[in-house]
């Protein structure tokens, strides 16, 4: 018996080890609520609010954090910056804990799995008949849209991604072409392109003119679309969205039959390998290029000449490239599709289900996005060079002078006001569908599959996904 | 039977951590494998619908299991060669060869993040240091990581990269082979081919195997780099079953069917394990 073994401890020894133990576990509780968050002035709630901004969007959004605190007396919005990677499932855990945050802004397209999983909540509960009225007439037609669930408003828009030209009057003249005459097409675009191509003396790609890249940025712009509002379903293989997949794919191989030309290795795009080869040629072109972000963006450096990007670079452009000449201007339509026409990804302010203080989250909500009194809003989207939530903000005299200042960003707001702009469907398995989409995308670029072998098999894809998640009795 | 209580007491953090981080979400993962759960809502018993679907309607399952099989059967054996070789190479006596040991250790112990970020720019096809090398031999090198034949085998060399650790365990094991058995072999005439041969694998065979049975284990597990470099790509080529659960768990909510992913993972590399065990008998020599 250990008990009887010779040696063993005296009591106390017994006792000031038990202590040292409590001690231990004492401090490690203290260190842990230390690591809580406190009301900085009495008699305020502490608004938990989790964001995912850094570098260029945590400076304004603390400032619009500290107008908030400062513009009213009962709350106090305590901000948390996550990184991107850990976000989701930060949430997602601090909901099954419950202890979830008042408010998260999220990048994920992922309001309806979270809405369909009871992960947030519906915050038209929050609003007022008179805000929901002004809400759906004066938001924008993409941010009245976004977010909805099952008839419910699940998340309510912070910033929201438009997509239009980007080009380089400076590389236009170079090239003999008046920057002053843009294309009307999608097509001609295309082949403006051409004429800013660059090569260097091996025949390597310097510099493209235009390089189509993302499927989605283009399917709206062929009148195409991946989801039906009107009747809940799926658009994915349909004609609309072959032209644009097959146009990208065109525009690709040209490019890359013509790098491979220059270097003295000509191919046949009559056979699949020599598709492939041009193809390929492009990908490693765009996989050797720089980071987007900052000063190393592509565009600043000239390796494009024309490229189809959001709203933010306005703002990065204005940081890091302050003397770079540039235009921006709506996509042309392909013939035969949509004018101003855009996909969009939009920044959700979402109220997770368990929150403490939803009161006070949706103040801030109202406050930062301009619900409530949009010329105050007005003053803070520059800081940020984000995409107003309402109409009414940009009108607001303090926005239009900030606007005369980055003329390049009023084609945004001409393209938002447009019905033409698409978002991920709201389906409960959005984000396995845009892996997928990503994915098929891949493989009709590198000639792996044609654009309809493609779009079959992402339709196949969510064939088995839907088969999946009956079996399993998930929403569908 | 008091100092069995006090030894409870000093152990009982662990004992804690290990209950409650470990064993029961490991216990509670097979109830949750019959579940639909997504992580938020109660779990709700489906039997074995989450194993039936995987079968069934789920073909990046069977895709994901092939690519990480691949990745096991090319990067375990490279990499106990590396480990072996490495520290044959580092067992000689000459100068300097604690500096040497310690800078081919170094890159083992550094955050395999931090790894990845540094290969991405080596294996950039137009600005990366190895194509830059190929260059100057005249040579066009591949897009490393965008191209389906090479990304799968780009891993695979740079988890050569960090061999260092199982090339310490082999190091110890060299230095553990008695000295008479060398000098026994060199009376009988044996050269170095025929010591290595005859002398120092089978008596370093049982710390190969440990390294084996580690490397198999950590291959099926293989998911930060593929997740920071590649996130499963080019056309899936680099979508490991590890990735792909980690994203049916947190990104596609599918927690139960995730557990069930996790379970059958498990029963894999149990059987791999049993298998390997049921070999050992045939190579692996105690008799040092």
């Amino acid at each position: 018996m250990a008990g009887d073994a010779p040696g063993r401890l005296a009591r106390r020894e017994a006792i000031a080890a038990a202590a040292g133990s409590v001690a231990a576990v004492g401090a490690l509780a203290a260190g842990i609520a230390s690591l809580a968050p406190r009301t900085r002035r009495a008699g305020r709630k502490t608004v938990r609010f989790w964001h995912l901004l850094s570098g260029l969007w945590l400076e304004p959004l603390n400032r619009a954090v500290a107008r908030f605190n400062e513009s009213q007396g009962r709350y106090e919005v305590d901000a948390l910056q996550l990184t991107t990677g850990e976000g989701d499932s930060k949430l997602l855990l601090s909901v099954a804990g419950g202890d979830p945050p008042d408010m998260m802004l999220v990048w994920s397209q992922i309001t309806s799995a979270w809405a369909a999983s009871n992960i947030i909540q519906p915050l038209d509960s929050f609003m007022t008949t008179g805000e929901m009225a002004r809400f759906r007439t004066n938001a924008y037609p993409v941010v009245a849209r976004s977010g909805w669930h099952h008839g419910q408003l699940y998340g309510i828009t912070m910033g929201f991604d438009l997509f239009v030209v980007y080009y380089r009057p400076d590389l236009f003249r170079k090239a003999g072409i008046d920057p002053d005459r843009f294309p009307a097409t999608l097509e001609e675009m295309d082949r403006l392109g051409d004429r800013i191509n660059e090569f260097g003396s091996g025949g390597d790609l310097t510099r493209a003119g235009f390089l189509p890249q993302t499927l989605q940025y283009f399917i709206p712009l062929f009148g195409g679309n991946l989801y039906d509002a009107a009747t809940g379903r799926l658009t994915l293989n349909t004609p609309e969205n072959v032209r644009a997949l097959t146009f990208m794919v065109e525009s690709r191989v040209r490019l890359g039959v013509e790098t491979l030309r220059r270097r003295g290795n000509p191919v046949s795009t009559s056979t699949v390998e020599g598709r492939r080869e041009a193809l390929e040629s492009v990908t490693k072109f765009q996989a050797g290029l720089p980071g987007d972000d900052g000063a190393s963006w592509p565009f600043i450096s000239g390796l494009y000449g024309m490229t189809i990007d959001g709203e933010w670079r306005v703002e990065q452009l204005r940081r890091y490239a302050p003397q770079l000449e540039y235009r921006t201007i709506p996509v042309p339509p392909a013939a035969g599709g949509k004018r101003l026409a855009s996909f969009s990804m939009v920044n959700y302010l979402v109220m997770p289900k368990g929150a403490r203080h939803p009161d006070g989250a949706w103040e801030f909500l109202k406050f930062w996005t301009g619900l409530d009194h949009p010329e105050v809003a007005a003053e803070m989207y520059p800081w940020q060079g984000w995409m107003p939530v309402l109409r009414a903000s940009e009108s607001a005299p303090v926005y239009q002078s900030w606007l005369n200042t980055v003329p390049q960003y009023r084609t945004f707001l001409e393209v938002a006001k447009s019905d033409n702009i698409m978002t991920t469907p709201p389906v409960p398995y959005q984000t396995f569908l845009m892996d997928r989409l990503s994915d098929i995308d891949q493989l009709a670029m590198r000639g792996t599959l044609t654009p309809e072998q493609a779009l079959r098999k992402l339709e196949d894809d969510v064939a088995h996904e839907l088969a999946r998640r009956k079996s399993l009795g998930l929403p569908e | 039977m008091k100092n069995r209580w006090i030894g409870y007491a000093f152990i009982s953090p662990w004992l804690l951590g290990f209950l409650i981080f470990t064993a029961y979400p490991f216990v509670a993962s097979i109830y949750f494998s019959f579940t639909r759960y997504d992580i938020v809502s109660a779990p709700h018993w489906v039997g074995l619908a989450n194993y039936r679907a995987l079968v069934f309607d789920d073909p990046l399952f069977l895709k994901s299991l092939i690519v990480t099989f691949k990745f096991a059967l090319l990067s375990v054996p490279l990499g106990l060669a590396a480990a072996v070789g490495l520290a044959l190479l580092l067992n000689n006596n000459v100068r300097g060869i604690a500096a040497y040991r310690t800078l081919f250790f170094l890159p083992s112990i550094a955050p395999t993040v931090a790894n990845a970020m540094v290969f991405l720019w080596l294996l950039n096809p137009t600005i990366g240091l190895v194509n830059g090398i190929l260059k100057l031999a005249r040579r066009d090198g591949p897009d490393w990581l965008g191209d389906t034949h090479w990304a799968l085998w780009s891993l695979v060399l740079m988890s050569l990269w960090g061999v260092g650790g199982s090339m310490v365990i082999c190091l110890a094991g060299l230095k553990d082979i008695p000295a008479h058995l060398y000098e026994a072999a060199v009376i009988d005439g044996a050269g170095p081919l025929h010591r290595l041969r005859h002398v120092t694998l089978p008596m370093l065979s049982p710390v190969i195997f440990f390294n084996l049975v580690m490397g198999v284990i950590g291959a099926f597990q293989y998911f930060t780099e593929a997740y920071v470099m590649t996130q499963g790509g080019p056309e899936d080529s680099t979508l490991f079953y590890a990735l792909y659960l980690f994203r049916r768990a947190w990104s596609y909510l599918d927690m139960g069917y995730a557990s069930a992913m996790a379970w059958v993972l498990f029963l894999i590399v149990m059987a791999g394990t049993g298998m390997l065990f049921r070999t050992q008998r045939r190579w692996v020599h105690y008799g040092g």
